[in-house]
């Protein structure tokens, strides 16, 4: 065991996190601005089996969306389940 | 022809082999075992069949085509990665039961008829039960007869199909039996326990993670792929498949975001990815049905991969606690690296594995019109980037360093993780690898401009929303804790509500005893009062008495006879 906080590493620095959290975000922002070139038939043709495939950005909204339902469900669902670890301990 | 073994036969031969011997020469036959298996397997044509009389049944314990090759080649590789990854251990239980395991797998696959197939059913459940027991600890033991009686359930459930169906149709091949035929829903409920139907799941997430760190690696590899060959073959186009399925892949993705075990998050996940399979079998379209067996291939190896990374953590920290980990990039940068991979695979990212196989059922959903599931499975694909692609690694290796300082695990361990991680990239890059396997004849090109973007899209801004709550605090922290599921009816209601109703009982236990034993007791006074020392038929009576009795029945007699 070493004490947290020694050994710093790239990922120790919080300013480098920030930093790989930008390029992630422009990242995204890069992707959704591909699903608007298919909007004016440039560059690729969006062939799609839905109507709601179609809509700009449907995917990244839906991705975004489920995500935070998700977890604010399994929140919610955490204050039924959840147990101490020893719960079953001595059945 | 010579070359038409069984594939189960060389495993069974070595795992009597391997428990006769030990230190090298084990090791050896146990590498040497699924490459030989697999050059004599790559010599079976389709349509081998090989049959045997006995007891006026025709059993045919191999029968070759292509949906059993692709499941036997692809338990080949489980097998060589799952021993590759086991090399290391110095336990004769676990070598020998795993060998007997992957036999009884590639049995099952290979088994042409209903009792070949329950006989192999059955060795899979007792072969397996001892990788989760030989953890040895009382958690597992417990664990582990838990899974027994589930697994043994399942077989009777078959056996009882079985039993049924060749009664009412007079067939006996493993062949497309539809929930219509008599004894049908038993079989197919047979069959979904082993593949962690929900309410029949809670085997699979409570025993897994309590099995040891290279048992789970085979666990996860054959039972539940086995069921989904079977379901394949027996079951295709079932409707209720379809939203068993998708329930599957929803449910387990709430419990999977709260554990705090990452082994037992990896089970949840299982269960999540058998849904996509389930799903495609019960639409039963041909492009649904290699989805659903190319996605089973895919699995093996990147769930094995998944498990295999979390196996290596567990030995070296002695621990797949989230809220015990994090910062173990540090000291086992390759392990990260590889279990990174195998994240990226399971999350369907464009050259990785899944994303070649899944988006054929999401694909087949859509052609069938089933737009709602579609839905469904959209919403469950990007739960599978939160669980699985972001919070296995992201808690292993990353999040706040934990202070642990270990190193890499063994250089086996990682070359099977290498092998499963190869391989899924493999598949990714190249899908035509695997495409030209699959058995059903449907064309897929998932590598379109607008796949590869809609999919990026979808992934990317799931993984924004993780990190953006991550760093917004509203991410659940990891918690010291379990959580409930449905074993909790059987660890703690049944058992409580016994003790409980048993409480309430006692008094009236106690009445009625004593009612009883007053009962007895007034028939021992009576018994006492004519048996006891005082009694009229204990009393000694002397022997002149009786000499007198016999005298006047002999008078009596004589008497009698001269009337």
């Amino acid at each position: 065991m070493i004490e947290p906080g020694k050994d710093k590493r790239f990922l120790d620095k919080p300013e480098n996190v920030s930093r790989l959290w930008r390029w992630f975000a422009i990242a995204c922002a890069l992707v959704a601005a591909i699903d608007m070139l298919a909007l004016i038939e440039f560059a690729y043709h969006r062939h799609v089996s839905l109507f709601v495939e179609g809509l700009p950005g449907f995917y990244a909204i839906w991705g975004f969306v489920g995500i935070v339902l998700l977890i604010f469900l399994a929140k919610r669902l955490r204050r039924v389940v959840m147990r101490p670890q020893d719960y079953y301990d001595g059945d | 022809m010579a070359t038409d073994i069984p594939p189960f036969v060389p495993f069974l031969g070595a795992a009597i082999v391997v428990a006769l011997t030990s230190g090298l020469l084990r090791k050896v036959v146990m590498l040497a075992t699924p490459l030989i298996s697999f050059v004599m397997l790559a010599q079976l044509e389709p349509g081998t069949l090989l049959e045997m009389q006995i007891l006026g049944f025709t059993l045919t314990p191999l029968r070759v085509d292509r949906l059993s090759l692709l499941f036997g080649y692809l338990f080949h590789i489980g097998a060589l990665i799952g021993i590759v990854y086991s090399l290391h251990v110095k336990d004769s239980l676990q070598h020998v039961t795993a060998l007997i395991y992957a036999g009884a797998a590639l049995g099952a696959v290979f088994a042409g008829d209903l009792i070949s197939f329950f006989l192999a059913w059955e060795l899979l459940t007792l072969s397996s039960v001892f990788l989760i027991w030989a953890r040895r600890t009382p958690g597992a033991l417990a664990a582990g007869f838990r899974y027994l009686l589930f697994q043994l359930v399942s077989g009777v459930m078959l056996l009882a199909g079985i039993i049924v169906y060749v009664h009412g149709t007079s067939k006996l091949g493993l062949d497309y039996i539809g929930l219509d035929a008599p004894g049908g829903m038993l079989i197919m409920l047979a069959l979904g326990l082993k593949c962690g139907f929900p309410l029949l799941h809670m085997w699979l997430t409570d025993a897994y993670p309590e099995a040891t760190p290279t048992g789970t690696v085979f666990l996860c590899m054959f039972t539940t792929k086995v069921a989904i060959y079977a379901l394949t073959r027996t079951f295709p186009g079932a409707e209720p498949l379809i939203y068993i399925g998708t329930a599957m892949t929803c449910f387990p993705i709430f419990f999977a975001v709260i554990e705090n075990d990452l082994r037992r998050v990896l089970s949840y996940s299982m269960i999540n990815q058998l849904g996509f399979m389930v799903c495609g079998i019960g639409l039963g379209s041909a492009l649904a049905l290699n989805g659903a067996v190319s996605h089973a291939f895919n699995d093996v190896l990147f769930k094995g991969l998944l498990f295999m990374a979390m196996g290596g953590v567990l030995t070296m920290t002695g621990t797949t606690r989230a809220s015990e980990l994090g910062g173990l990039y540090k000291t086992m940068p390759q392990t990260t690296v590889l279990c990174i991979i195998g994240a990226a695979s399971i999350s369907a990212i464009p050259l990785f594995s899944a994303f070649v196989s899944k988006s054929m059922v999401m694909q087949a959903a859509l052609d069938e019109g089933h737009v709602l599931v579609w839905f469904f499975l959209l919403f469950a694909s990007v739960g599978v980037l939160e669980h699985a692609g972001i919070k296995i690694p992201f808690f292993a290796f990353f999040a706040h360093d934990s202070g642990i300082r270990t190193q890499e695990p063994p250089l086996n361990m990682r070359l099977a993780m290498l092998t499963a991680a190869a391989l899924s990239m493999a598949i990714g890059i190249w899908p035509s690898l695997l495409y030209g396997l699959l058995p059903f004849d449907a064309t897929y090109h998932p590598y379109d401009m607008t796949h590869v973007v809609t999919q990026l899209q979808l992934l990317m801004f799931g993984g924004l929303a993780v990190f953006w709550m991550m760093r917004t605090g509203a991410y659940p922290a990891e918690e010291r804790a379990i959580n409930l599921d449905g074993d909790w009816l059987y660890r703690r209601l049944v058992p409580h509500s016994i003790r409980t109703i048993g409480a309430g009982l006692t008094p009236v236990g106690t009445r009625m005893r004593d009612a009883v034993m007053g009962q007895v007791g007034s028939l021992l006074d009576f018994l006492e009062r004519h048996h006891g020392p005082a009694g009229i038929l204990a009393r000694t009576w002397p022997t002149g008495s009786m000499a007198i009795w016999v005298a006047v029945l002999l008078a009596v007699f004589v008497a009698a006879y001269y009337i």
